[in-house]
This record gives C-alpha cells, structure tokens and sequence, in this order.
C-alpha cells in the first residue's frame, strides 16, 4: 500500500521539490501551503504523515500542528524551520532543520 | 595685633628681644639715676653746708673788722673832744677825723656824726655822685639802727641794705663812748669785687653764686649788683628752687647774725646732677649697643629656629601642589630635627597611600572599562546576532530548496555523464558550506539562558575532537583529577570547537601539532589552554581578534572568538590569548570549577 504524505509549506519551490523526491522514493504527496490548508486536506484526504513549515503566514505550523495533533493524535507530524531547532518550543513533535538532510529524513520516516 | 601676628617670627623674636632689653636698660639706668641724683644732692647739700658756715666764718670776720673800724672812728678823741663842746673851733677837726680809713675807702659814701634823733651833726667825705646816691627817703630805718647800735654789747649797728638805681649800699653806726645819745654813722656802698668772685668760682663753680640782702627782701645783692631776692627757705635747710629764669638751682640760706640781713649759697641743679646726666648718656649708648647687638644675636637665634620651619612649611606647600616626593633635609636631632622626622615619615606615608589609592583607581577604571567594553561586545554581538537572525532565516528556505534540487538531481541522474556529477557535487558542497556560515551566524542569534551544569571537562573536549576528526595531530594533556566544571556543556562545546577549527586552520594543512592542556589554577577555575604550531598573532592584530568582525581568513566573518569570549564569560569564565605576538598562538579557555567555589 502506498504510503501518504502531506507536504506543507508557504514556498512553492520548496513543495515542489519535496514533492517530487518523495514521489522518486515511492510516496503519494498532498501539497497545502498554509497552516489552514493543512488541516482542511488532513480532514478532506487522511494522509499517513504530515511535512510542515513552522513559519507561514496565518496560523503558522506551530498552531496547526497543534490543532492536527488534537483532531488526529496517531498523526505523525514532523517540522521544518529555518531557524535553528533548538530555539524553539515544539513540544514532543520532532523538527528538522532546512536544508533538510534528505537521507535522514527517510531514514525517520521509514522508522 | 592682626598685623604682628601675619609678621614672622623671623622680625617678632628680634623685636622683643630689643623691646625687653630696653625695658630692662630703661628700669635699671632710671633706678640707678634716682639713686645718683638723691647721692649727688646730698653730697650737694653737704657741701652747700659747709660752704656756707666757711662763708658765714668769714662774713663774721669781715663784719667784726668793720665794726672795729667804726668803733675807732667813733673814739678819735677830736670826735669826742667836739662832743664834749658844742659849737667850739673844733668842728674842722672832727669833720677830718670822720674822713674815711681802712681798705677801699672809695667805698665809703659819707661818714656822719648824728644825736639819737637823726639830725647830722657833722659829716665828711660827701662826693657829688655819694649826695645824688643819698637821695631824700634813702634815712627812714634810723630809729630801728640807733636803738640796735645802742642796745648792742659792742655799741656797733648794720642797718638795711637799701637800693639806689643799680647802687647798692648800707649804713652802720657806732654809739660815741661817753655820749650815748651820738652816733658815728658810715655809708658804705657794696661794689662788684671781681677778685672775691673768682675765689667763689674757684671754690664753688663757676655757676655758683653767693648773694645776701634784707631778711625782709626789700633789697639784695651778689658781688655788689643788685639782684631779685631768691626765695625764703629755712634757715641751714638745703633746698631747690626755681630761678625767675626758670633754671632750677640748689641752695641753702640763713640769717647773719647782728645784722638785718640774710645770705643765700646756691648753685645749679644741672651742675649738680652733670655727673648722673653723663650716666644716663653712658646708659644710652650702652642701650643702643645692647639694642643692637641683642636684636642681631635674636635675629640670628630665631633665624636658626625659622629656617628649619620655613623649609618645612615650604615642603608642605609643595605636597600640597602635587609635587608628592618633597621630602626636608634633618640637619639636626633636636625637637626641630625630630620635627622634621615625622614630616618625613608622614609625607612618605602620604605617598604611598596616595600611589596605592592610585593604583586601586586606575585597577577600578580598568574593570570598569573592560566591563564596558565586555557589555560594548555583547550589544554589538546582540545587534549582528538579531540581523544574522533574521538574514540566515531568509537564506536557509533558498539554500534547503536548492539543497533539494541538487538531491533531486542526483537521484534521477545516476548515469549522468561524469562532468554533470561533478558539478552537482560542486553545487552540493557549497551549498553545504554557505549552510555552516548561515548555522555559525545563527548560532550569534542564541537567545535561550545559559543552562549551567556540572560537567566534566575532558568529556567536553572528547566531544569536540571526535567532531573534528583526525585531520591534524593533536596531544591532549588532562588530568583524570581534573575539578568537573560549571558550565552550560552546548556553550563551552562551542567555544572548544572554536579554538580548535582556528588552531587547525593555524596549521594550515602544514605538519603540527595541536596541543591541549588542562589545568586547576587552585582558586576556582580550570584552565584549558589551546595551543597550535602555526605563525601566531602578529602584534598588531592582538587588540582586535576578539572583536566582532574582524577575521584576517579568507573566508569567514569574524564571528568565531568575539563569540567564543561573549559565550565563555556569560558562562563566568573568559577567553584570552596568552602567548606573545608572533609565536605560535596559545589561547586560554577559563571555566569556573563545579561546586560554588566561585
């Protein structure tokens, strides 16, 4: 069975290209590019893992990852920033920096 | 006294010493000059005494002789012959009897022959100038003569000294023996006998003077002129008085006696007191050379005493102006040279405060100006740490999407030819590269609180040099009892990697070594030092490496040590370069020791 993706992020380019390495590594992807977005195509389609940008305009991902997280607690949610990690208060939910380490990401999300 | 006191004693000692000495001179010569003059009047007096019972002697002398005179002229027997018979022949002969005798005969005015009443029986010898000198009025004590010459045992008389223009004379008389009723009567003028008064001068001074007249001062003479009368004093008393001249003389007085008359002995006080004016002269110029002499020696004495102060005074001033070393010579042991001493001491202790508390100034300004240029540091790291921020966030979302491309590419081209795989790993690395310059940048941005911990310091530095690998030889040299530090471990991991990456930059590829070296300094810190074999820090750069921004690498930013010391002292410790300029580099990493010994 084909796992599900949903990528989240305010740069088109950045969904994009994510979009199309996952689909190299066999993944089906949905693309949303707000925190909004986010949470309607998680409710609409039920995607398997959620990739999202913290910093966005309107709720941001914190606050979407928040919501989501309350809706769909089995969710696996993982982060990205561009600032660094360690400066930020995510909770228990795993963040990653950009550039992303693409190898180890597959190896998180194969975990 | 405002004035005296401003003066210095320099003046004032002199000054007293010549106003005591001349109180002193002035006390003594005024006792010493009483007690003279009281000695000289007395001598005087004495003198006066005897002088005036010598005189009197030969007054008495003179007198009896006189009256031997006249007693003889009144027994010539023509006299008496012509008193027996009245208005006989014998008249032209008892007139020539009457004619005068005896020494200075000139002086005899005019001889008489008179009855108790007065009427002139018979006279002789009367000259025109003796009838203009025996002028009307010239008779009128006759009675008072006749009845004294009558009632004395020698039966001889002097009457009154009477005056006419400057002529002195007097009368005498003589009761006839056998006719007490008559009376020879001889006018004798007093003239000025020069002889008799350089006698006097000889005996007595030439301002001495001897006169008599009337005990009732209606005429008196000295040496036959006429003079005033000097005033009455009691008889044999000596006496001062004042002349109508004003001249203050000595005298003595008294009256002679069988006669109406008086005699006075005087001389001047001046002569008298001569001998204790001359004292006093002597005393003065004994006070003037005392004055003088005793002014210079107090002069010198209290110069002696003055200088020593002056210069004391003046080292004072000059410590006061600043100049701190002024020091007075001791030149001697006395309460002055002592003085001196403690001046010394004092100043020097004056000194030495004054260069400690300089120094405490000076070490004060000193941390005061590090912590003001650690705080300069720390909002100049904050400001470029807030823009790093803010610039490393925006190139982090292009550098990830290039990242991804770059992935994506290599994914779909593993055939590609070598040159396309090339370039992508060209791309690759340095895509990876501007992300460890955007990771070091954000790395300033680090807003979070120091999290100190106790940490043990050789696992920090295993850490660090497992990240760096193997590239360059590195000796480490740290104690297994090393004290564990209190430090936020993500912090001083930072400042480690730090050191190194520049020590390995340092060496440059060349062969060397890296050394690391951990010690306690024993008051509550552990000293990391890290050392490379590379050229070191020229001297001009030392002030500077710790600034933000100022790299001498090629690449980089300058970012690495001003970061470093800004880590390491929010962290209570310090990072200082301590190897000399231009050697190979040594740089220490302090840290405070675990367990609040700090």
């Amino acid at each position: 069975m084909t796992r599900r993706i949903l990528i989240v992020d305010d740069d088109h380019e950045m969904v994009r290209t994510l979009r199309d390495i996952f689909h190299l590594r066999g993944w089906d992807t949905g693309e949303a590019y707000s925190g909004e977005e986010a949470i309607d195509a998680q409710q609409t389609q039920g995607f398997d893992r959620v990739i999202m940008d913290i910093k966005m305009p309107g709720i941001g991902g914190l606050a979407a990852r928040q919501a989501l997280h309350r809706q769909f607690p089995q969710l696996p949610i993982i982060l990205m920033t561009a600032q660094r990690p360690a400066d930020l208060d995510a909770g228990d939910a795993p963040v990653i920096a950009k550039p992303i380490d693409l190898p180890a990401l597959f190896t998180m999300l194969d975990s | 006294m405002g004035l005296l006191s401003r003066r210095s004693i320099r003046t004032k000692a002199p000054l007293a010493a010549v106003v005591l000495i001349l109180l002193v001179v002035a006390t003594l010569s005024t006792a010493a000059f009483v007690v003279l003059r009281r000695t000289l009047h007395e001598h005087a007096a004495e003198r006066l005494r005897t002088l005036s019972e010598q005189f009197g002697q030969s007054f008495m002398t003179n007198l009896a002789a006189s009256r031997a005179r006249i007693t003889a002229v009144s027994k010539r027997p023509e006299v008496i012959g012509f008193l027996d018979r009245p208005r006989s022949p014998a008249a032209p002969a008892a007139t020539a009897a009457l004619a005068p005798t005896g020494p200075q005969p000139e002086q005899t005015l005019r001889t008489e022959l008179r009855d108790r009443d007065g009427r002139r029986l018979l006279e002789a010898s009367a000259s025109p100038e003796a009838e203009r000198i025996l002028a009307a009025g010239y008779d009128s004590d006759w009675p008072a003569l006749a009845a004294a010459a009558s009632d004395s045992d020698s039966g001889t008389a002097f009457g009154k000294l009477k005056q006419s223009s400057d002529v002195i004379f007097f009368p005498s008389a003589a009761v006839v023996p056998g006719h007490p009723d008559s009376y020879v009567v001889i006018w004798r003028r007093l003239e000025s006998n020069t002889q008799s008064r350089a006698q006097l001068a000889k005996i007595l001074g030439s301002e001495a003077s001897f006169s008599f007249g009337n005990v009732d001062a209606t005429a008196w003479s000295e040496s036959g002129t006429p003079v005033q009368a000097p005033p009455a004093g009691a008889p044999g008393q000596v006496f001062e008085f004042r002349q109508a001249g004003g001249q203050s003389r000595l005298g003595i007085q008294g009256p002679i006696d069988g006669t109406p008359w008086a005699y006075s002995l005087s001389f001047p006080s001046h002569v008298v007191e001569a001998p204790a004016r001359s004292f006093m002269w002597t005393m003065s110029s004994i006070a003037a050379g005392s004055v003088v002499v005793g002014g210079f020696l107090a002069w010198l004495v209290s110069r002696r005493f003055v200088m020593p102060v002056e210069e004391l005074t003046g080292a004072a001033d000059a410590i006061a102006r600043g100049e701190i070393g002024s020091r007075v010579a001791i030149r001697r042991e006395d309460e002055l040279g002592r003085l001196a001493g403690a001046f010394n001491a004092m100043a020097s202790e004056v000194e030495t405060t004054r260069k400690l508390l300089e120094a405490a100034v000076e070490k004060g300004t000193g941390e005061l100006k590090n912590a003001q240029e650690s705080l300069a540091r720390r909002e100049r790291l904050a400001i470029i740490g807030h823009l790093a921020s803010s610039v490393g966030h925006e190139i982090r979302n292009p550098l990830g999407v290039m990242a991804n491309a770059v992935f994506y590419l290599e994914s779909i081209q593993p055939d590609a030819p070598p040159e396309v795989r090339q370039y992508l790993g060209i791309l690759r690395r340095q895509i990876a590269l501007s992300t460890k310059i955007v990771n070091d940048l954000l790395d300033l941005s680090r807003t979070s609180p120091t999290h100190r911990q106790d940490v043990s310091v050789g696992h920090l530095l295993s850490e660090q040099l497992q990240k760096h690998g193997s590239r360059v030889t590195v000796e480490a040299d740290i104690p297994h009892d090393i004290p564990r530090v209190a430090v936020d471990p993500v912090h001083a991991g930072q400042v480690l990697d730090n050191l190194l990456s520049n020590a390995i930059q340092a060496i440059n590829g060349q062969p060397g070594i890296v050394r690391i070296r951990a010690r306690a300094t024993g008051d509550g810190y552990v000293r990391v030092e890290v050392s490379d074999t590379g050229p070191g820090i020229p001297l001009e750069h030392t002030s500077k490496i710790f600034e933000p921004l100022f790299t001498t690498k090629a690449r980089g930013i300058g970012l690495g040590l001003a970061l470093s010391r800004s880590l390491a002292q929010a962290n209570g410790g310090d990072v200082a370069l301590v190897s000399a300029p231009d050697e190979s580099a040594t740089f220490a990493f302090i840290l405070p020791v675990a367990g609040g010994h700090v």
